[in-house]
């Protein structure tokens, strides 16, 4: 293949197109993204579920500590929308309750994998050569390792908790966001601007943080919004199976779990509401982390 | 005016002299000494492993304070020039040296300093400053990096600079975004002299500028020269720009100097055909006058520069032995010396 | 070929012919005004430089006559080619008139071909398309017309893939695609800005030559007086998406009438000019098409600006085909100063 003869330099044009692609990027997305409605539905979703599991018991006072075994089992009535469960807690408060925990492990676990999958990726891309080469190897070795198992050994081993689960979560989940990031730093590191800060002395740590990272931000977003959809099915699965929080602590999972029990019983309401709880959550996540992408022009590679 | 060479240039390498001007007491400020840059081609695909050979044994001497400029096609290896002088990259053979001491044999606090010294203005004006960061913030970086200064002190500087470029101290906290092409380049040129440097390296200023933005710009270079009796080492396609810009001019192609000299003895009596090839080819804003290709063909391979002459494959005046040796730099007049067996002039002594 | 002397064939019908051109762009917030009241016309053999600097409309101009506008762009007015009106055209119609009567080649040959093709089908596509030609005829078809754009050993490039090919050589393989069909009318988007100075030349000569060859009309966009100086007839120099003036190349550079082709003119860098020397630059940017002002859009920036510019937009005045619109426009003492500086 020979040598392009085609210039480096760009016209005045070009610059100019890439200006008003820039000025997109500048604060338009909230726009672009406003105007998405499933997205905007989605959010609310998200946002009303944040709403019932946090602020919720403060208007519907439920005793979730202690059990009623008189009290089991009985279906939905007066005072008690969504009936109780087999020891007795209010099925509408254990929802509430499960919600906590849930997105309290969900954006923790999301947090900790984005943090983790940045740093790394960001630094192998940046560096290139031989650094990279070894830290993309240790992401490749990871991913081989099947996720659920791992997850239900270290369940298994760890005493259950929320920080905990967050951690465990959060350290299978790092490999995705640590490869996309990868995959920025090595475009943004011929950037003329990380250049120039080289030229000036600026340390690498530094150049990572203050002009690779701030410039992924559309990516780093979206993947982090995917990350709590992820991290929610993953503890779902987790306590379904039977490990997780202990009780009285719950999660949707457990619930789902409980309830199961019972499906030939016709207590539907210890499983419907569970399970549609976890469905939503995470449709309602994606469904924005979609827009975001959208909103940041991310599926046509920008330049 | 004695343009010759500067450092005791052996033979092999081409050696473009120096601009002339005031005796230079000492070593010159920027000196590359047989300086090469070879890239290694992955081996992974390309079975053969050859090397691209972007930037092969030149040496130049620039003098503090004046202004060379670096004209060549894209592939000619001038941008790859710059970064080694910048210090982006690192020669893989020869050295750079700084006042006369090789950067390479410099510690590493030494290097930082040195690194200060030489500053680097680029070419994409919309790529060159950080899209999230305030002018302020992007003017003040390299003094961040440079440490010691307090932030009051940076704060006054970065004020000082912006205003010495044309941007009013109110701009200050705005984004890159809301500039015009012509104004982000001032930004560059801003932050490009925030650590006082003696030379900065300008690659394509003015390339992607409209051309009655391009007059301002250029404009601006010169008042901050006179202003900070700073030199520039002007990297180009644009044959006019150099030629008004600078002092010395050195023609590039497949990574070695063809001729070098004063511009207005280079442009208007080429001795080397690549040189002339380029003036002619140059679109002239007088109507009647077309641009006139003299030459044919498509720039060879850098992996695989044709054997002798690395031009001869495009030249109208090639022959045998073109094709054997490689010619060696000879004089044309004083500072002027171009490499070519069959030049477009007589020789004269230098 | 100089410029100065290909004439265009007088008393022949125009190939493009544009009257009251109107093209709004609907952003979000705003609507922008790219181009406003736009009139010109090309004969055949004849080619028209549309220069002027960044944000001026002239892409937009370009995209419109070559039916390629964005969505969200509309256009009103009219536009046409060899007599067939264009504007208010639907999708499949304009396909049709693209390709067979109107060539277009933009400015980067890197993206303009399909990376996955093979350069014979690319160039041979538009013939099989518009003139339903047979695989083989359009095969011979493109070598023979490889051929004719200069590039060598055209039956062997036939199976390359764009990739292998450098960039001006690329650029070729786009001019071909954009000829075969033998169209009216070419309009080339800053065809050779993206390429070295010593390509473009031999691409600008080969525009030179088939213009005669094929006796088609050629629309020039660029922003490159230089490349307008020696290879126009005619020159449209525009501003802030309005003609500021128009006229034959050689009147155009000697004796510039519209105070911007004036500024313009002074502050171009040339070899003539004095090294070291101040430059002449024109102060201020642009005007913002999504505003426009009542009154001339370069007033702000002019130095002979007087309060009926700010006011009221100049009608045009012509002269003899050279046309112009300004209230204070250059003197011939000062137009002889510019070409003096310009020798």
């Amino acid at each position: 293949m020979s040598i392009e003869n085609v210039t480096a330099v760009r016209g005045p044009e070009d610059s100019a197109l890439e200006a008003e692609a820039e000025a997109a990027a500048g604060g338009v997305w909230v726009r672009t993204f406003l105007r998405n409605r499933l997205a905007v539905v989605g959010l609310a979703v998200a946002i009303a579920l944040l709403l019932f599991s946090f602020v919720g018991p403060l208007f519907y006072h439920t005793d979730q500590v202690h059990t009623r075994l008189s009290m089991e089992t009985l279906s939905p009535g007066t005072g008690r929308p969504l009936g109780t469960d087999s020891v007795g807690y209010d099925e509408l408060g254990r929802l509430m309750v499960g919600g906590q925990t849930m997105l309290e492990v969900a954006f923790g676990a999301a947090l900790v994998a984005v943090v983790l999958g940045v740093l790394w990726g960001a630094t192998a891309g940046y560096f290139g050569g031989l650094l990279d080469g070894f830290m993309m190897r240790v992401v490749d070795a990871l991913l081989a390792i099947p996720a659920l198992l791992l997850l239900l050994f270290l369940a298994t081993v760890f005493r259950p908790s929320v920080p905990m689960l967050i951690l465990v979560v959060g350290i299978t989940a790092w490999l995705v966001p640590a490869r996309l990031i990868r995959a920025e730093a090595l475009s943004l590191r011929s950037r003329e601007y990380v250049l120039a800060a080289k030229t000036m002395g600026v340390r690498a740590p530094t150049i990572i943080l203050r002009h690779i990272v701030t410039n992924s931000i559309g990516t780093i977003l979206v993947n982090a919004t995917f990350q709590v959809a992820d991290a929610i099915l993953v503890v779902s699965a987790i306590s379904f199976l039977g490990l997780g929080v202990a009780p009285p602590a719950t999660n949707w999972g457990a619930m789902l779990s409980d309830g199961l029990n019972f499906t030939y019983s016709g207590y539907w309401w210890l499983t419907y509401p569970p399970g549609i709880a976890i469905v939503l959550t995470v449709l309602a996540f994606n469904v924005v982390g979609d827009g975001l992408r959208d909103a940041f022009g991310l599926d046509t590679r920008r330049g | 005016m004695n343009a010759g060479a500067s450092t005791g240039a052996d033979a092999g390498h081409q050696q473009a002299g120096s601009p002339g001007g005031a005796a230079q007491e000492g070593p010159p400020l920027l000196e590359l000494v047989s300086v090469s840059k070879h890239y290694r081609r992955s081996g992974l695909w390309s079975g053969s492993g050859a090397a691209v050979m972007a930037v092969s044994e030149v040496s130049l001497a620039v003098p503090a304070g004046s202004s060379v400029g670096i004209v060549g096609e894209s592939g000619c290896g001038k941008s790859t020039l710059g970064r080694l002088v910048v210090g982006l990259e690192k020669p893989t053979g020869g050295d750079v040296r700084l006042r006369g001491k090789p950067v390479a044999a410099m510690g590493r606090g030494e290097r930082r300093a040195a690194r200060y010294e030489i500053q680097m203005m680029f070419q994409d004006p919309y790529a060159a400053l950080n899209p999230r960061m305030t002018l302020d913030r992007i003017i003040e970086e390299p003094l961040r990096a440079r440490g010691g200064i307090s932030r009051a002190e940076r704060r006054s500087r970065v004020r000082r600079l912006a205003g010495e470029v044309g941007i009013p101290a109110g701009q200050l906290n705005r984004y890159p975004r809301e500039l015009s092409g012509g104004q982000r380049q001032r930004v560059g040129l801003a932050r490009a002299l925030a650590t006082s440097p003696a030379l900065i390296v300008a690659d394509e200023p003015v390339s992607a500028l409209d051309v009655s933005v391009r007059a301002q710009i250029l404009n601006l270079m010169t008042d901050l020269q006179a202003e900070h009796h700073i030199g520039y080492l002007m990297v180009s396609h644009d044959l006019t720009v150099i030629h008004y810009f600078t002092d010395y001019v050195v023609v590039m192609y497949l990574g070695k100097f063809v001729e070098s000299g004063p511009p207005e003895q280079l442009f208007r009596a080429p001795a080397h055909h690549y040189t002339r090839a380029l003036i002619d080819a140059a679109p002239d804003p007088v109507p009647g006058r077309a641009a006139a290709p003299t030459i044919r063909g498509e720039l060879p391979s850098a992996a695989a520069p044709p054997s002798g002459c690395r031009f001869r494959t495009r030249c109208p005046a090639a022959q045998a032995k073109c094709a054997e040796e490689e010619p060696a730099m000879r004089p044309f007049g004083p500072g002027h010396q171009a490499a070519c067996h069959f030049p477009l002039k007589e020789q004269k002594p230098a | 070929m100089p410029a100065a002397e290909r004439a265009a064939q007088p008393g022949a019908a125009p190939v493009l012919q544009v009257t009251g051109l109107d093209v709004n762009i609907k952003l979000p917030n705003s609507v922008v005004r790219a181009v406003q009241n736009v009139s010109l016309e090309v004969r055949t053999g004849e080619t028209l430089g549309i220069v002027g600097e960044s944000g001026c409309g002239k892409s937009t101009l370009g995209s419109a006559l070559a039916g390629l506008l964005p969505p969200e762009a509309k256009a009103s007015g009219s536009i046409k080619v060899g007599g067939r009106e264009l504007v208010g055209l639907s999708e499949r119609e304009l396909r049709a008139v693209r390709g067979s009567e109107v060539g277009i080649v933009f400015q980067d040959p890197m993206t303009s071909l399909n990376p996955t093709k093979r350069i014979g089908v690319q160039v041979g596509e538009a013939l099989r398309l518009q003139r339903g030609a047979s695989k083989a005829a359009a095969r011979s078809a493109a070598a023979e017309m490889l051929g004719r754009v200069g590039l060598p050993r055209p039956f062997e490039q036939l199976d390359r893939f764009p990739h292998e090919l450098s960039g001006g050589m690329r650029q070729r393989v786009v001019i071909a695609s954009a000829l075969i069909c033998e169209p009216k009318l070419l309009i080339a988007d800053e065809p050779t800005t993206a390429l070295d100075v010593t390509t473009q030349a031999q691409i600008l000569e080969l525009f030179d030559g088939l213009s005669d060859e094929l006796g088609m009309a050629t629309l020039l966009v660029t922003h490159d007086m230089g490349v307008v100086a020696g290879h126009t007839d005619r020159v449209f120099v525009m501003y802030a998406g309005r003609e500021a003036e128009t006229g034959a190349t050689g009147t155009i550079f000697s004796q510039p009438r519209h105070q911007y082709t004036g500024a313009l003119l002074g502050s171009i860098l040339r070899m003539e000019t004095p090294r070291k020397a101040r430059l002449g630059t024109i102060p201020g940017r642009p005007p913002d098409l999504s505003a426009p002002g009542a009154g001339c859009p370069f007033a702000p920036r002019c130095a002979a600006a007087s309060d009926e510019c700010t006011s009221q937009l100049p009608a045009a005045s012509d002269e003899d085909g050279h046309r112009w619109s300004c209230y204070h426009p250059l003197a011939v003492q000062e137009t002889k100063r510019i070409s003096e500086a310009q020798r």
